[in-house]
């Protein structure tokens, strides 16, 4: 009863000289809780407070770079601390996805939802027309916190991989195939997967124009520059000739054009090209990567584009994947 | 003073007459060659390298002014000359042959490949000299083959598509019905066992060996269709490539022969207009310096 309590405030020694000493050593560390204490709680209310305003900017602000502002510095935010714990809070991924709604917000676009689960708290995205089929939500990188992934809850498929710091946003092929082109493509019209497709694009455009990062798009870019390389880098014989077979049967020819590249006419004007894209020095380092490219003469047809609108496109790429599908960028990879 | 007794020689100023002769004529020769191709005369280039053929198929004349000697000059510069020659054949020929298309190998030496598809044939060579194609006998066996085949409204490849893919779907069959044969095979060895277990009379022994060989004999024969269906994949695989590229040539070859019967209307008039390429050939050179002259 008589031993020091630093939890109560009530210390009596009636003792010495030694003990006074003691006492009031002991005295001033309470003190000093007393007004750390109070301290802490005033910094964390701060704190508390300065989050308010960044969070306040984060879903109001109409200036672009405020709110990637906002984003960056709430997903680092640690807004407990020992003295003082919020129970409702949003996680980084959370704050991502309300930074791409309000992003597209600015630009007008519309179609996009950002959605709350009402069991978990959890926000997700949604889109209009596939709105069942589409959970998206943020996966941070592991290896890197400035890092995540766009990522489909239930099929597992992420779409995208965004990095912060690295200023960089790689779309991934295999996903782009496993749930545009067969999961949805086995379910809905062209017409909605092309509206997501447009707001994938819109979103790399928008961090492209307003941050200047670096955006590979994959095989959503429409660009007739854009080149998209296959994972068979060497020339892919099989799958060219049964390209040739099935174009023919579709009524279009494969040719083989003046600069020894595979080209294959379609419908008004647009063009697919198969070629080796490697250098094509004699030197003994000679690099073969095989690529596709898309043109067409407004620039407004991607690989996606295709496979939609020419079946036996569609059905070429999908049984002949291993050898022709199209890579995705390492970035993509090694931000795994 | 004469010596009697030399043999008579020739007249030396006679000779240096005969010899000068010969040259000049060869002078001339050349000169008129040369004259042709500084005038872009092809037609009379045609004619100085081989006057027999000129004189035969141009001027339908039996004797005509064949010139083989002075052709044996320019033995060495055929290369060239079909080089020089080379650039209004081809032209002509991109016309009348809109499907050939034509590479330069070494100088004057032309590969021909028909189409310009994925995987279009070298289909032989062109020899410019004698304005005709040197059509690569396989090839061309294909293709008449292919013409052929249309009245049954066949393709080249359909019959050897057909036996291959009813190979494979043997195959399969063979690879599905493993579990079927795994039992039959127990079945087989119950049986064979129980008939050796048997007591039989000395009657029914001759019965029961026969009974144990027939059951043997099964079992082998569906011992070697197991052997058959481990080896199957690897076939069906094999087989799907030889289909593959059968279909590759029948694709081919339908552009082939759209391609004649696009220009010729039929392969008949092609391999006609084939045969008659060096007068053709000669007549529009002809017909083109005349509009010249008139121009």
């Amino acid at each position: 009863m008589h031993e020091v309590d630093f939890g109560s405030t009530t210390v009596f020694y009636p003792g010495g000289q030694q003990k006074i000493i003691n006492q009031s050593n002991a005295s001033l560390s309470t003190a000093d809780h007393l007004i750390e204490y109070n301290k802490q709680l005033e910094n964390n209310l701060n704190k508390g407070i300065r989050f308010t305003r960044i969070f306040e900017r984060l879903i109001e602000t109409n200036d672009t770079e405020e709110l990637l502002k906002a984003v960056l510095e709430l997903s680092q935010y640690k807004l407990d601390s020992t003295y003082l714990i919020y129970p409702k809070q949003y996680s980084s991924s959370d704050f991502y996805l309300i930074f791409l709604s309000r992003l597209l917000q600015l630009h007008n676009k519309l179609g996009m939802i950002l959605q709350e689960n009402v069991h978990d708290k959890e926000l997700h995205h949604e889109f209009v027309g596939i709105n069942q089929d589409g959970y998206f939500i943020f996966k941070l990188d592991t290896q890197n916190p400035d890092g995540a992934y766009y990522f489909e809850k239930n099929t597992r498929e992420t779409l995208f991989y965004i990095n912060f710091t690295r200023q960089v946003i790689s779309f991934n092929s295999e996903a782009l195939t496993n749930l545009l082109v067969v999961n949805y493509g086995n379910k809905y019209d062209f017409s909605v997967i092309k509206k997501l497709s447009i707001f994938l694009l819109q979103i790399g455009r928008f961090f492209k124009e307003d941050f200047g990062y670096d955006v590979d798009f994959n095989y959503l870019d429409p660009s007739n520059q854009a080149i998209y390389e296959i994972v068979n880098d060497k020339m892919p014989q099989f799958s060219l000739d049964k390209l040739f077979i099935k174009a023919s049967q579709a009524g279009y020819m494969l040719v083989t054009n003046t600069h020894n590249e595979a080209q294959l006419d379609l419908n008004d004007g647009t063009r697919l090209l198969l070629f080796n894209n490697g250098s094509n020095s004699k030197q003994i380092d000679e690099q073969v990567q095989w690529v596709m490219q898309v043109q067409d003469p407004n620039n407004q047809f991607s690989w996606l584009d295709l496979l939609f609108r020419y079946e036996f496109l569609h059905d070429w790429y999908l049984e002949n994947i291993e050898s022709i599908g199209i890579k995705s960028s390492d970035i993509f990879y090694k931000g795994a | 003073m004469a010596n009697s007794n030399q043999f008579s020689l020739s007249d030396h100023n006679q000779a240096t007459k005969t010899l000068t002769d010969a040259v000049v004529n060869k002078i001339k020769y050349l000169q008129a060659l040369d004259d042709a191709v500084k005038k872009q005369d092809d037609r009379l280039v045609y004619q100085l390298i081989d006057g027999a053929r000129y004189a035969r198929e141009i001027m339908r004349a039996r004797h005509g002014n064949a010139d083989a000697e002075n052709e044996m000059l320019i033995k060495d510069i055929h290369a060239e000359l079909s080089d020089y020659l080379s650039g209004k054949l081809i032209a002509y020929l991109k016309e009348k042959y809109p499907f050939f298309y034509f590479e330069e190998i070494a100088i004057g030496q032309f590969q021909i490949y028909f189409g310009n598809w994925w995987g279009r044939r070298m289909f032989g060579t062109l020899d410019v000299l004698n304005v005709s194609f040197n059509f690569d006998e396989i090839e061309y066996q294909k293709l008449t083959r292919s013409f052929a085949l249309e009245a049954q409204n066949k393709r080249l490849n359909s019959d050897k598509i057909k036996q291959i893919s009813e190979s494979s779907d043997r195959l399969q069959a063979l690879i599905d019905s493993q579990e079927k044969r795994d039992l039959e095979k127990e079945k087989i060895r119950g049986e064979i066992k129980r008939t050796s277990q048997e007591k039989s009379g000395f009657w029914k022994a001759a019965e029961q060996k026969d009974a144990k060989q027939r059951l043997v004999g099964e079992l082998t024969h569906l011992a070697e269709l197991d052997e058959q269906a481990n080896s199957a994949y690897r076939e069906i695989r094999e087989n799907e490539e030889r289909v593959l590229a059968l279909s590759k040539e029948d694709t081919l070859m339908g552009y082939e022969k759209q391609s004649i019967i696009a220009k010729f209307s039929s392969f008949a008039v092609f391999e006609e207009k084939i045969e008659t390429l060096y007068r053709d050939y000669i007549a529009s050179l002809i017909a083109a310096k005349g509009v010249d002259a008139d121009a």
